[in-house]
């Protein structure tokens, strides 16, 4: 079997997940028009000069308002993807390591695991949207909402991977060696435990992005998530949906993106993960 | 064996419970409003006293304690006198659903055949494309087939269902006009013309649905063989002189099942918990719609009974995984 | 003879032609008709919601029903009780009703005026959580002499008598089959509730609560004639899209029920040719309720109390620039297109009297008003302010796609004559809950302005305008229950509101409501934007629909038919 593609998949994953990165974090600097700026006189326009994706009911452009957009969906997946990953992997390592921790952690886990997740989201969102933007401001309130809801509800896959990478690798006769020389828990857990389980953490974390763009979509059309007047693409796509057979742009360019940054970012995972496995360096 | 599994079932009991208490607790501090549905031109003093009708005004910790005996007592023995007649349920209120005055059992029942027909026959058929995809996207891993399979399976993964389902109707109802686009719940299978009629209107949500199991399933069929490949065993088979299609089927196959195995088990709630966006698009109207509709209807009761009872669900089949996992691997002992 | 005469050509229901030679019974198979919402109960005194009222209304019948104008019609009775014909005592406190001859319920019993005495029972018996009890208002006894008579006896003189029995909301139930279902036990009669017996043209065959109901002909219905159709199915769920998709794209159903859906995609869905789009209106308007109380949150405890008055809404200029610079017509056509006209009253029938310079939006009226009442911009930064202090606005409403849009452009146009507005959307469940911990409902109206829809039962605006007295202010006192949400109080008001009340005679009572709803619209109170109507879809082959904002919309189902080429 030939391994010349697989770097293929990494570079072209990479690539356009940078492309779409950048096109998305310099929107506004590429593309002057505000995403708020309505202009009355121009509702529901197809693609033209002044608006190369067209403008949606209130005369808004829809290039600004993908852009703006992108920029909400990929924060949202990214800091998802972190918040997960740091949970899964601290009570991973903690079961791993500690031996006294490791039973009731994984009772933790088992439980969160046989928790009801889309209910439950649902019902923490209702639950605790009033009280957060009364905090911070409607917008603000629901994307740390969002992004705790499904960071806090997607750890656990990572916690058990983890944690049996952490076994193996403690296992190990250098690591076994170090413990004996007396060397730190931290200090063993940052130099030898969690480097060896990078290519598990990746592979997680790839994935927990992922979930996180599709289900913040998932929210919008359930009316869960951010509020209408709040361009993500989730939400865009939601609305483009109703005009589907009369405007497909407003649906297929928000809807195209959240497949390609998906794509992309899987493609960059399993890319990782092929140079990560040593199985794979022989 | 049997003891392992009593005494799982053991621990599951409290675990259910807190699941309860959580999902209680967070109902209970929500702050939605069964009453926010109905049109202003009722008064809100009216609203009030429909409140009190429902029991809203008791304390917390009281319905709570009548949800519990409601759903681990009443209800079970209204089970066993409907299969045998008895009387045990005799004078006991049934857990009420809010929005309908109705019992939330007999809710839940209703919505069950249809969420299982869809719900499952998606599963099966997404299961049943994805495992051949998976063992032959390994087999010639980085081959025009595995890239293939692998772009369709992430788009299945990517393209969120309230966006493919409409896309279907679109094509196959409005534009073809092949299929319907409403799911009739009241069609009774009776003869082929109602089979035929039965499978039309299946068509479109098991198409979405199975995308998406097809696209997760096949994933983990793809890595757990490669896993495999790499391995001596099959280098020794091969030198061996043993054929391709007998090491795949013979050796590689059962050894990569092992851990698909419990992937499939575990996603087995999912098909009792319904496809609530799917549900909601071609108006299959099952459990995950049941659910939607009441958590946006601040329907407690009916939340609270599908999560846990939900809840239950997977906790069995975590169960199953686990001595699923035993059966195909004899290298793990109970104990 | 009722207020409703003088509301002829509010209603744009389309009406059709009925059919010549009427069909036989149940010769036109089945009509499907689809409810995104869908029917919870078929018991429309535990419910009030308009599915559920809707649904049950092929099977329970009020005795006077309102047509697609807005005028009763006789429908369980021969003949409407006024002063005139005796019907109604002179001293407005009895009304005499006297039942059709040979009504039967769909068991094959009799209706007897105790089925009547029964219903007022039901709804009024403790602990029963009915939500029409409002109709029941003032009734203390409903009197039986004979099997058909029944006379419903007020406490006060009723100017307006017609509450019980009277429109959808009202119906009557068998007093055989609810009889032990008062009170707390009313939600235990699951099967009464599920499947009600009732004198209209169908009877329950199936029913999934939130799924689907399917009907079948009432055997002993009144007109051996119809209904026309042999079966009815009301499928629910979905979405309102989809809904409008079934009928006008695929032609799977025949009728689908409240399509709010922006103007071009049901323009383009109709233009399929499979189906029509239909509206009526009512009394429904969208409007922005303005706060006269101040609901600074360092006021603590006393936020939004009638004691401390807004600081910038006090003033009529600045509320009355908020009117002047609203461009009602496009905000109609934006959310609401068949659905929709701009209204800048909020009675219907008050609707040809307007100024019609409201409909004209005037960007530099606006401006020109607020120089003059002091509010400047004196320090450049585009806000006016007068004293120090900003003319900054909170305004918030229910989360739904048509009201933030209609934010998002109002608070550009208020932006343009020089006032900073902040929107909030508050999740519906919440908004309209009546939770007095909550915040953020509708009633603490923690905001200057709000914008929600009202509307009023019947065709009586009677309590509707009354709501707006001093006493219904909500306070921490009532447990912020009350429907004033905008804490004024106008003692001219309050009189106007009382003359009501006592007020017989239909011109009367319409110069007096009119009188009211111009002071609510003149002081800036509420600020009308949008009249709401039902826009519903129907396939061209089904006959016989008149599409009524005013009763259940499917009031005369037994007259629809398969129209045959």
């Amino acid at each position: 079997m030939t391994n010349a593609r697989r770097p293929l998949a990494l570079w072209f994953g990479a690539w356009l997940l940078g492309l779409i990165v950048l096109s998305t974090a310099l929107g506004p600097m590429l593309w002057g028009l505000p995403v708020d700026q309505m202009d009355l006189a121009a509702r529901n326009q197809g693609p033209s000069a002044a608006h190369p994706l067209g403008t949606d009911q209130l005369g808004r452009d829809l290039l600004a308002r993908v852009l703006a957009g992108g920029r909400i969906s990929l924060g949202v997946g990214a800091l998802a993807m972190l918040v997960s990953v740091a949970l899964g992997t601290a009570i991973g390592v903690l079961a791993g390591m500690v031996r006294w921790l490791d039973g009731p952690l994984m009772r933790l886990t088992d439980l969160f695991l046989s928790l009801p997740l889309l209910p439950l989201v649902l019902i923490a969102i209702t639950l605790f949207r009033a009280p957060l933007s009364a905090a911070f401001g409607p917008e603000t309130s629901i994307f740390v909402l969002v992004v705790t809801v499904i960071g806090a509800t997607s750890w656990m896959p990572t916690a058990r991977v983890v944690r049996g990478e952490v076994l193996s690798v403690m296992g190990r006769s250098y690591v076994m060696a170090a413990r004996s020389t007396g060397t730190r828990g931290v200090t063993i857990a940052t130099r030898h435990v969690l480097p060896n389980t990078r290519s598990a953490i990746i592979v997680s974390a790839t994935l927990s992005v992922a979930a996180a763009i599709i289900t913040e979509s998932t929210l919008s059309f359930l009316g869960l998530g951010f509020p209408p007047d709040f361009a993500t693409w989730g939400r865009l796509l939601f609305d483009g949906t109703a005009y589907l057979s009369d405007y497909p742009g407003r649906a297929l360019w928000p809807g195209a993106l959240i497949s390609l940054s998906v794509l992309a970012i899987v493609y960059v995972g399993d890319g990782l993960r092929d140079r990560g496995d040593p199985r794979n360096l022989r | 064996m049997l003891n392992y599994t009593i005494r799982r079932l053991t621990m599951a009991l409290p675990t259910l419970l807190a699941i309860s208490l959580i999902v209680f607790a967070l109902m209970e501090l929500a702050p939605g409003d069964p009453m926010a549905r109905l049109p202003l031109s009722i008064s809100p003093e009216v609203k009030a006293q429909m409140r009190e009708a429902l029991g809203l005004d008791a304390p917390s910790h009281v319905r709570f304690g009548k949800w519990l005996w409601q759903l681990g007592v009443v209800e079970p023995s209204v089970w066993i006198d409907n299969l045998f007649g008895t009387a045990l349920a005799e004078g006991q209120t049934r857990m009420i659903s809010w929005q309908t005055r109705g019992p939330v059992m007999e809710l839940i029942g209703q919505r069950l055949p249809q969420t299982l027909w869809v719900v499952g026959l998606a599963y099966l058929v997404g299961t049943m494309l994805a495992l051949p995809i998976g063992i032959w996207s390994a087999y010639r891993q980085y081959s025009a087939f595995d890239q293939i399979a692998t772009g369709v399976s992430i788009i299945g993964f990517a393209v969120p269902p309230f966006f493919s389902g409409v896309l279907l109707i679109l094509l196959f109802s409005v534009h073809l006009e092949w299929l319907p686009s409403v799911y009739d719940t009241t069609l009774q299978v009776s003869g082929w013309d109602s089979f035929t009629q039965q499978l039309r209107q299946m068509a479109l949500p098991v198409a979405v649905l199975s995308l998406q199991t097809t696209a997760q399933i096949s994933r983990y069929m793809r890595s757990a063989m490669l896993d495999h490949l790499g391995q001596d065993y099959v280098r020794a088979a091969r030198a061996r002189g043993v054929s391709e299609g007998g090491m795949l089927l013979r050796h590689v196959l059962p050894n990569a099942l092992v851990p698909v195995v419990s992937v499939i088990a575990l996603g087995l709630p999912q098909i009792f918990a319904g496809a609530i966006v799917t549900e909601q698009i071609f108006r299959v109207n099952g459990v995950g719609h049941l659910l939607i509709t009441s958590i946006q209807a601040n329907d407690l009761p009916t939340v609270q009974t599908i999560t846990v009872l939900l809840a239950a669900l997977i906790v069995v089949s975590n169960l199953i995984a686990d001595l699923a996992y035993g059966a195909l691997d004899p290298r793990i002992r109970y104990d | 003879m009722t207020l409703s005469t003088t509301l002829t050509g509010m209603a744009l229901g389309t009406l059709m032609a009925l059919p010549l030679g009427a069909a036989e019974r149940g010769a036109d198979g089945e009509v499907r008709i689809l409810y995104w919402q869908s029917p919870t109960t078929l018991n429309p005194y535990l419910s009030g919601g308009i599915k559920d009222n809707d649904a049950a209304s092929l099977i329970l019948e009020p005795l006077v029903r309102y047509d697609p104008t807005g005028e009763m019609i006789p429908w369980l009775v021969d003949e409407l009780p006024t002063l005139e014909n005796g019907g109604v005592s002179a001293d407005q406190t009895r009304i005499t009703w006297r039942l059709k001859d040979g009504l039967r319920w769909s068991d094959g019993t009799a209706v007897t005026s105790a089925d009547l005495r029964f219903s007022w029972q039901y709804c009024t018996a403790e602990g029963g959580g009915c939500a029409q009890v409002a109709k029941f208002t003032d009734v203390v006894d409903v009197e039986t002499p004979d099997p058909r008579t029944a006379t419903v006896v007020f406490s006060k003189p009723k100017p307006f008598p017609y509450g019980p029995f009277v429109g959808a909301q009202a119906p009557i139930l068998q007093a055989a089959q609810f009889a032990d279902c008062l009170g707390t036990r009313a939600p235990t009669c699951t099967e009464a509730n599920f499947a009600p017996i009732g004198t209209g043209p169908y009877r329950v065959k199936e029913f999934r609560p939130g799924d689907v109901v399917v009907y079948e002909i009432n055997p002993e219905y009144r007109d051996p004639w119809k209904p026309s159709f042999a079966t009815v199915t009301i499928k629910g769920g979905g979405t309102a899209e989809g809904a409008a998709r079934a009928v006008l794209e695929t032609g799977e159903f025949d009728y689908a029920w409240n399509l709010q859906l922006s103007p071009d995609v049901l323009l383009r869905k109709q233009a399929r040719g499979k189906g029509k789009v239909i509206s009526a209106f009512g009394s429904l308007v969208e409007r922005i309720a303005v706060n006269f109380s101040d609901p600074d949150p360092n006021l603590g405890a006393a936020r939004s109390t009638a004691a401390h008055p807004n600081p910038v809404l006090s003033d009529a200029a600045v509320r009355r620039a908020l009117s002047m610079a609203l461009d009602r017509r496009l905000l109609s056509e934006i959310g609401y297109g068949p659905a929709g006209r701009p209204a800048c009253n909020l009675l219907p029938f008050a609707a040809g009297d307007t100024d019609p310079a409201c409909l004209q939006q005037d960007l530099e009226g606006a401006r020109a008003l607020l120089d003059q009442a002091g509010w400047v911009d004196s320090d450049g930064d585009g806000v006016r302010d007068k004293d120090g202090t900003k003319l900054r606005l909170v305004f918030q409403t229910s989360t739904n796609a048509v009201r933030q849009d209609f934010q998002a452009v109002i608070k550009e146009w208020w932006r343009q004559i020089g006032i900073e507005t902040e929107l909030r959307n508050i999740d519906a469940s919440v908004f309209f809950g009546t939770d007095p911990g909550s915040p953020d409902t509708m009633q603490r109206f923690y905001a200057d302005v709000q914008m929600f829809a009202g509307a009023y039962d019947g065709t009586d605006p009677e309590n509707y305008l009354a709501s707006w007295t001093c006493g219904k202010a909500p306070t921490p006192e009532n447990q912020w229950q009350g429907s004033n949400v905008s804490r004024w109080c106008d003692p001219a008001y309050d009189a106007m509101a009382a003359k009501m009340a006592v007020t017989g005679g239909i011109d009367a009572r319409t110069t007096l409501a009119k009188a009211m709803s111009d002071a609510l619209v003149e002081n800036g109170v509420v600020l009308p934007l949008v009249d709401r109507g039902r826009v519903s879809a129907l396939v061209h082959d089904l006959g016989g629909v008149a599409i009524n904002a005013w009763d259940s919309e499917l009031w005369n189902i037994a007259d629809w038919h398969r129209i045959k080429n």
